[in-house]
């Protein structure tokens, strides 16, 4: 309980420091900010727009203590300001639809990856030296030492373009209702293949080298020894003792390799035009949209400190000598 | 009466000069690098793209932005790599591009690693309301997103290879702060440290003199392997058009293929050489690590020889101890 | 040689008959290690048997191939160690031949072909292991599973080699617990929650869940402080006398093994240097190893001698000494290079020494025969 406990005391202050940057970072450009990011808008907009956008982002000719507060009030309330490229949509909508599509196609990608990975690291450990051994951690390795970008390029080339297997954007086809109706669901998996199969081959190697490095070093170990000893069957070492116990890091580690996992994701989103929220994110950089961009760094931080937070937890249900601490 | 203490040297202990050590036992690590055989193929590629992006002139000469006329065009005499969606001549985008890569790359790696070096050091060395504190700090870089804030700050700052290079750092240098901390925290329980506060030496000489010579194997590991971050981020940046266009590198190439519609036209010459470089470079570099991680980890080093001494024999994959009957 | 402990505490225990059939005999095992500089020889032609009931106590330095032995008896040594010779034959099978997966039922095909050939019951590793033989690791924190609570780690054998149902196999935990002394709510906990001596009570426990008839204890005690190894060994010496099992009791310390064994034998680098009754050991140990091991350590009672200890270190055995592989520590030593090791002879009824330099004639009594 006090682990959870310091954990969340932990995510609450990056949130504070995330926010905090957030607020700071339009006052980064040069000269007044005000002008310089309403400038794109120029004309289309009419003053009192202009004015309540100021006052969304806290820009005004108040101290920067209360410029900085009033931001803080306004995140409360859950506003975040309006979009600029796709006004007059409030940010807050914008990061709701991205974040559906991000975690539809992250939480698949990372549930298949995890558990092939982690079984190609078990089987990897057990049998060092095999040829299952000799060439698939390291095959996994080369294919993920590409851009994920990169392989994304090349599949969407390969698959989309020269074979036409498989559509090359967005997220579902325009031309379906959305709803619970198999046509859109169809399309929604057929849409869905060609990022998820880049995204799984990019993050394989993360876990199949965790994976495998704990178990050789779990394998040494004197319970196994004992477990052996007790004329228990090898699936039964290998998972109940040796698998158990090697899987503890890579949940520990699970927020670090989320920093890779994620920004893998973004460039993949990137080039299959997937509307999740990386590919929102660049495209409100390209037409500096500031207030959306600001709000997708938010969004995309709480979401992954939530992640986190939620890996700690379930942490604490595997390793029972965190439990008593 | 008198006590005569009477000693049984036999004779005096001869004259022992110690040798100077041997480059092999000072640098252990470069002369294990250049054994093990998946860290030769590393800096051999490494070496390779270097010494391409070094001899740039010789190998492509002329500038490599001119145009040469027809965009997209596929290889062929003049164009042996074809041209990009600009016309340049394709061969010329992938042996310049190196250069600005690599650099930042490098460039990323050091000041990262002076910046986690030090954090690492201080905190682990001092412990106490200091460490806690650059804990938090690091703790904080590590869980805040990193392409995300990359983004945001490259969108915000002017990009050029210093901004691209202070960024990357910015957001690189946590990993190694922590495994440079730990390793800190074990070496300054070591005997001779204890000896060293004891008799009186000042904090820095120990650290300078004690504690950063054992870093020398994570710091060369971290290196590396924030070089790879620095190309990988980098490439990525470029190719979202978050750094100066106007270079030559391997992630510009690669922005403008993708937004030349090379691909759309089938135009694979376009991107695939400069994606290959960028995984070629991040592979030499994971494999000399690797090579080096294989060494200097003494678990891991005995898995290796023991591999080296069962190659041949049938037991390698065995779980009962092995039976092989010979005359005694 | 002191006298250091008082001989009431010595084992003098005649409970077994060498007359009876062993329960383990190893003949002329040889294990060594690979490794990159050369084959490292940790154990060299070492036989012996245990009889059922026994104690057997295997005492020497650290590196002298004891918990080599222990662990090959199982089959748990791992490549780089390789087999090279020897048997080791349990109720008459050799487990170095045993096959490793679990064979179909071989005994039912024996008894359906009506086959008298082969009555003797046979055994894979599998069924071997723990049900047989079990083993007491040394640190039984790290002997146990870390993540999974005691409860399961003894059940999984009960369901594995009784085929026992959960709920009949939580019971017969219950009661292995008993046998121990803990209480049975204690099933629940995790290996980190309990105390050392508690955690190796546990690992008892579950080793004798199967009901072994030869139990290894490899350093059991070594870990724990003096009073709760006192209480450890008690507790196994009432178990013992309980359940019958013979125990093969690993340890460096000579002075618990002669409290605890029936019979001891002292290996040095890999070899069996003297192996008789814990009385004889202590009263009239012969060979110069021994007597050194005996003299490093103090009494409580009786007279203030000095305490010797024994110079020099443990040979390296890649290469180990031609000969005797204890002559350059060896204060008899006569001076003569020979080639091969002194055999391992019974000089007395029960009594085996392997030595054989000029200047031991005396010391060692009539009826001995000497190597050239």
């Amino acid at each position: 309980m006090k682990y959870i406990l310091r954990r969340l005391g932990f995510y609450l202050i990056a949130l504070f420091a995330a926010v905090t940057l957030d607020f700071f970072l339009p006052r980064l450009l040069p000269g007044d900010p005000a002008t310089a990011i309403l400038a794109p808008m120029g004309s289309r907009m009419t003053d009192v727009q202009i004015q309540a956008l100021r006052q969304v982002l806290g820009l005004g000719n108040e101290p920067l203590f209360q410029q900085y507060l009033t931001f803080l009030k306004h995140l409360f309330q859950g506003d975040l300001g309006v979009s600029y490229a796709q006004f007059p949509a409030p940010v807050t909508s914008v990061i709701a639809t991205g974040f559906r599509w991000t975690l539809l196609l992250g939480l698949t990608s990372l549930t298949i990856s995890a558990i092939i990975g982690h079984l190609i690291g078990i089987l990897g450990a057990w049998r060092r030296g095999s040829s299952f051994d000799i060439v698939m951690p390291p095959l996994f390795n080369f294919i993920g030492a590409f851009p994920a970008f990169f392989l994304a390029l090349g599949a969407l080339f390969i698959f989309g373009l020269k074979l036409h297997w498989f559509p090359i954007a967005h997220a579902y086809d325009v031309g379906t209702t959305p709803g619970f109706n198999q046509e859109y669901i169809l399309s929604i998996l057929k849409h869905m293949v060609l990022p998820l199969t880049v995204s799984v081959l990019v993050t394989l190697q993360i876990w199949i080298m965790q994976m495998r490095n704990t178990m050789v070093s779990v394998l040494a170990e004197d319970y196994i020894t004992m477990a052996e000893a007790k004329g228990l069957t090898q699936n039964r070492i290998m998972f109940g003792f040796a698998a158990r116990n090697a899987i503890l890091p890579s949940v520990t580690g699970f927020g670090i390799f989320l920093g890779s996992i994620l920004s893998g994701q973004m460039l993949i989103e990137q080039v299959f035009s997937y509307p999740g929220l990386g590919f929102l994110m660049i495209r409100a950089v390209g037409a500096r949209d500031y207030p959306l961009m600001g709000g997708l760094f938010l969004g995309i931080t709480v979401g992954v400190l939530l992640a986190n937070f939620l890996v700690d937890i379930l942490y604490t249900r595997i390793d029972p000598r965190v439990r008593s601490g | 009466m008198s006590e005569e203490i009477v000693t049984t040297n036999k004779e005096p202990a001869a004259e022992v000069k110690p040798k100077r050590a041997s480059w092999k036992q000072r640098f252990p690590w470069l002369y294990i690098i250049l054994r093990h055989p998946q860290a030769r193929i590393g800096v051999a590629i490494l070496a390779a793209l270097i010494l391409m992006s070094i001899f740039a002139p010789l190998i492509a000469p002329g500038d490599p932005a001119a145009f040469t006329g027809g965009i997209n065009g596929k290889p062929s005499k003049e164009n042996p790599l074809g041209t990009d969606p600009l016309g340049r001549d394709e061969l010329h985008l992938v042996v310049w591009g190196g250069r600005i890569t690599l650099v930042v790359g490098l460039g990323t790696a050091a000041l990262a690693m002076v910046i986690a070096t030090a954090v690492g050091m201080i905190g682990g060395y001092f412990r106490g309301t200091l460490d806690d504190i650059l804990v938090l700090i690091t703790n904080l870089f590590l869980v805040i997103p990193g392409l995300p804030l990359l983004i945001i700050l490259a969108a915000y700052l002017h990009p050029n290879t210093g901004t691209v290079i202070l960024t990357l750092a910015f957001t690189g240098w946590a990993w190694n702060a922590r495994i440079i901390r730990a390793m800190t925290l074990s070496l300054r329980e070591k005997d001779y440290v204890a000896a060293s506060i004891v008799a009186g030496e000042g904090n820095f000489t120990i650290i300078f003199r004690q504690i950063l010579p054992n870093l020398i194997n994570l710091i060369v590991g971290g290196f590396i392997g924030t070089t790879i971050y620095g190309i990988s981020a980098s490439t990525a940046l470029a190719f979202l058009g978050l750094t100066d266009m106007e270079q030559i590198s391997w992630g510009t190439n690669l922005f403008y293929a993708q937004n030349g519609n090379a691909l759309l036209i089938g135009a694979w010459w376009v991107f695939v050489p400069s994606g290959l470089c960028v995984a070629l470079a991040a592979l030499g570099l994971a494999w000399i690590n690797f090579g080096m991680d294989e060494i200097t980890n003494p678990r891991l080093r005995a898995e290796r020889e023991l591999r080296n001494v069962l190659k041949g024999t049938k037991f390698q994959r065995v779980r009962a101890t092995p039976v092989l009957r010979r005359e005694h | 040689m002191s006298a250091p402990l008082p001989s009431s505490a010595v084992n003098t225990n005649p409970q077994t008959s060498p007359a009876s059939e062993p329960l383990l005999d190893v003949r002329n095992l040889y294990v060594e290690y690979l490794t990159p500089r050369g084959p490292v020889q940790a154990v060299t032609g070492v036989s012996f048997s245990i009889h059922p009931g026994e104690v057997f106590g295997l005492a020497g330095e650290s590196g002298c191939g004891k918990s080599t032995i222990a662990h090959t008896i199982l089959r748990i040594l791992r490549p780089p160690a390789i087999v090279t010779g020897g048997n080791i034959f349990y109720k008459g099978i050799d487990v170095l031949e045993m096959g490793e997966e679990e064979l179909k039922d071989y005994r039912g095909e024996l008894a359906e072909s009506g086959s008298q050939a082969s009555a003797l019951p046979r055994y894979t590793l599998e069924s071997f292991r723990w049900a047989e033989v079990a083993m007491v690791f040394q640190s039984a924190m790290n002997s146990l599973n870390p993540v999974t609570r005691i409860s399961s780690q003894i059940t999984d054998v009960l369901m594995k080699h009784q085929k026992l149902s959960k709920q009949q196999a939580l019971e017969r935990a219950a009661e292995l617990m008993a046998f121990v002394n803990i209480e049975k709510q204690r099933l629940d906990a995790y290996p980190h929650e309990l105390s050392g001596g508690m955690r190796q009570r546990a690992v008892i426990a579950i080793a004798l869940a199967l009901n072994p008839s030869l139990l290894i204890m490899d350093e059991p005690t070594t870990a724990l402080d003096v009073v709760v190894q006192k209480d450890i060994l008690q507790q196994i010496q009432q178990l013992q006398e309980r359940l019958g099992f013979s125990i093969l009791f690993i340890t460096h310390d000579l002075s618990l093994m002669v409290e605890t064994s029936d019979r001891i034998a002292i290996m040095y680098a890999g070899e069996i240097v003297e192996m008789a009754s814990a009385s004889e050991i202590f009263n009239h140990a012969l060979h110069p190893y021994t007597q050194g091991l005996l003299s490093s350590f103090p009494s409580i009672t009786g007279p203030r001698v000095q305490l010797t200890g024994i110079p020099g270190s443990p040979p390296n055995l890649i290469t180990p000494p031609k000969g005797c592989r204890f002559h350059p520590r060896c204060p008899y030593y006569d001076g003569i290079e020979r080639e091969k090791s002194p055999e391992l002879l019974e000089v007395a009824p029960g009594h085996w020494v392997a030595c054989n330099c000029t200047t031991m004639i005396d010391k060692i009594p009539q009826g001995y025969k000497r190597d050239r």
